[in-house]
């Protein structure tokens, strides 16, 4: 009977705490994107050179972004079909390519400003929507998908207009291994080594 | 004339749809996960799509993108805002007749108001003022109105002057296209003078507002085939997904309530 109780118990704490936890990590996760969106501004506004800029923010992301996880999952199915020696290389490409495909981009988001708006959970993560104010167009809309899987918060995803960065990514890495012959890993490292080359070559404004 | 665009249409599909030879081959079925992914694509025309893609880049690249390219640099960015705007005022009569169709009072009332206040305080449309007063702007087309009844988006379809599509994205379009209450105004020349107009300058206040994502798909992506499919249909199925959702409070931002602990 005392085990039985216990796990009654056991139930119960659980049911009281998991709604308690979720609002905890709604307020987290709202400060959290609301620190890691003025470190990022603060770089773009900042002074420096493109490269100092491109090092400070290869360093935000690596402390807020879940890269490693948003790889995996940008592989897909074919993560178990990559050797270990070929995981590594692609998990060190992606790192590559989230980076200088990001600040290449940067200095077109000078003089931005943010706001948030809805917090909401979302199939166990946290979905925080921000409101860019870029100067010369129109608001847009980002939503920001926070994870606590890890402990701590970590952005395992970006949604526009709702359409999921991991996701399309998804399907371009797909695209080129199966076009490459069905299960063809080394064909999408040796296009993401080619692209990578491209963008520190083309992008570093 | 109607709209051109509409016979050719038909043919396209039509073409695409005897077109065999240009079908891809599904995965055998001892690759379980290989065909699972094959039918989640959903891409069967896929070699014929990419051919008619990479037709339409070609043919944009020295007609479409360059006008859309000095359409953005000699028109500064407010007056495109006001185009923009004025061509989707135009588009309200549809828009308001597909809110119905989906059964959506709150979002049809939001166009009419729209309309109206847009048309008169706007000028005409040039200025969007009521979404500053609480009537929010939002898509509404006959492709999206199939999907609300049920009807399933079939195989992924890409149309020269289009671009991403499916069967019923295209039904809706010629649909949208034909019911334009333009047309009833009669077929005079200066009927279809202000049907070509209309159709060029949407499709290049389009075509700008979306070119600077356009080209960071094809900088950033490896296969930018299959990078646009994948952005398309998230994009509609978020579009189909907000036009459901019955989330909008009936009351608009600018009355004023007791407060109330925000949702």
């Amino acid at each position: 009977m005392p085990r039985r109780r216990s796990l009654v118990l056991a139930v119960l704490l659980l049911l009281l705490t998991r709604p308690a936890q979720a609002a905890g990590e709604v307020a987290e996760a709202r400060a959290f994107v609301q620190r890691t969106g003025d470190a990022i501004l603060a770089v773009i506004n900042g002074p420096g050179s493109a490269a100092e800029k491109r090092s400070k923010f290869t360093r935000i992301v690596d402390g807020t972004v879940d890269v490693d996880g948003v790889a995996k999952f940008a592989l897909g199915r074919f993560w178990r079909v990559a050797t270990p020696a070929q995981r590594k290389t692609y998990l060190s490409l992606f790192r590559q390519y989230l980076v200088f495909n990001v600040t290449g981009r940067l200095s077109q988001y000078k003089g931005t400003t943010f706001t948030i708006g809805r917090v909401e959970p979302m199939n166990g993560d946290i979905a925080v929507t921000t409101t860019l104010h870029v100067p010369n167009s129109s608001p847009t809309d980002l939503q920001w998908i926070v994870s606590f899987a890890s402990g701590s918060p970590k952005i395992v995803d970006l949604v526009a207009e709702g359409t999921s960065l991991r996701v399309t990514q998804r399907s371009d890495y797909a695209s080129v291994i199966t076009r490459n012959g069905g299960q063809n890993v080394q064909a999408l490292l040796d296009a993401m080594r080619q692209q990578v080359a491209r963008l520190e070559a083309g992008g570093s404004g | 004339m109607r709209f051109a665009g509409f016979p050719f249409l038909l043919a396209l599909l039509g073409l695409a749809g005897l077109d065999l030879a240009g079908c891809a081959t599904p995965p055998p079925a001892s690759q379980p996960e290989a065909l699972a992914a094959y039918r989640q694509t959903n891409d069967p025309l896929e070699p014929t799509n990419r051919v008619l893609y990479a037709a339409s880049n070609d043919i944009a690249s020295v007609s479409l993108t360059p006008a859309a390219r000095a359409y953005r640099s000699a028109v500064p960015q407010p007056v495109r805002n006001g185009v923009s705007d004025l061509l989707s005022n135009l588009g309200s009569p549809i828009r308001f007749a597909n809110d119905v169709l989906q059964a959506q009072p709150r979002r049809a009332g939001d166009t009419f108001m729209r309309f109206l206040i847009n048309s008169t305080i706007g000028i005409g449309g040039i200025f969007d003022v009521a979404s500053g007063w609480g009537y929010p702007a939002h898509t509404a087309d006959f492709g999206m109105t199939l999907a609300v009844w049920g009807v399933p988006p079939g195989p992924y379809l890409f149309l020269p002057l289009i671009g991403p599509s499916d069967p019923r994205d295209a039904v809706g379009f010629a649909a949208d296209t034909l019911a334009n209450p333009v047309q009833a105004l009669g077929s005079g020349p200066a009927v279809t003078a202000f049907n070509w107009a209309t159709l060029g300058t949407t499709t290049i206040s389009q075509y700008a507002h979306n070119l600077p994502a356009i080209d960071e798909v094809k900088r950033t992506a490896l296969d930018p085939y299959a990078t646009f499919r994948s952005l398309y249909r998230q994009y509609r199925e978020a579009e189909i997904k907000a036009a459901e959702k019955r989330r909008r409070p009936t009351i608009p931002v600018w009355f004023d309530l007791p407060k109330k602990p925000s949702e």
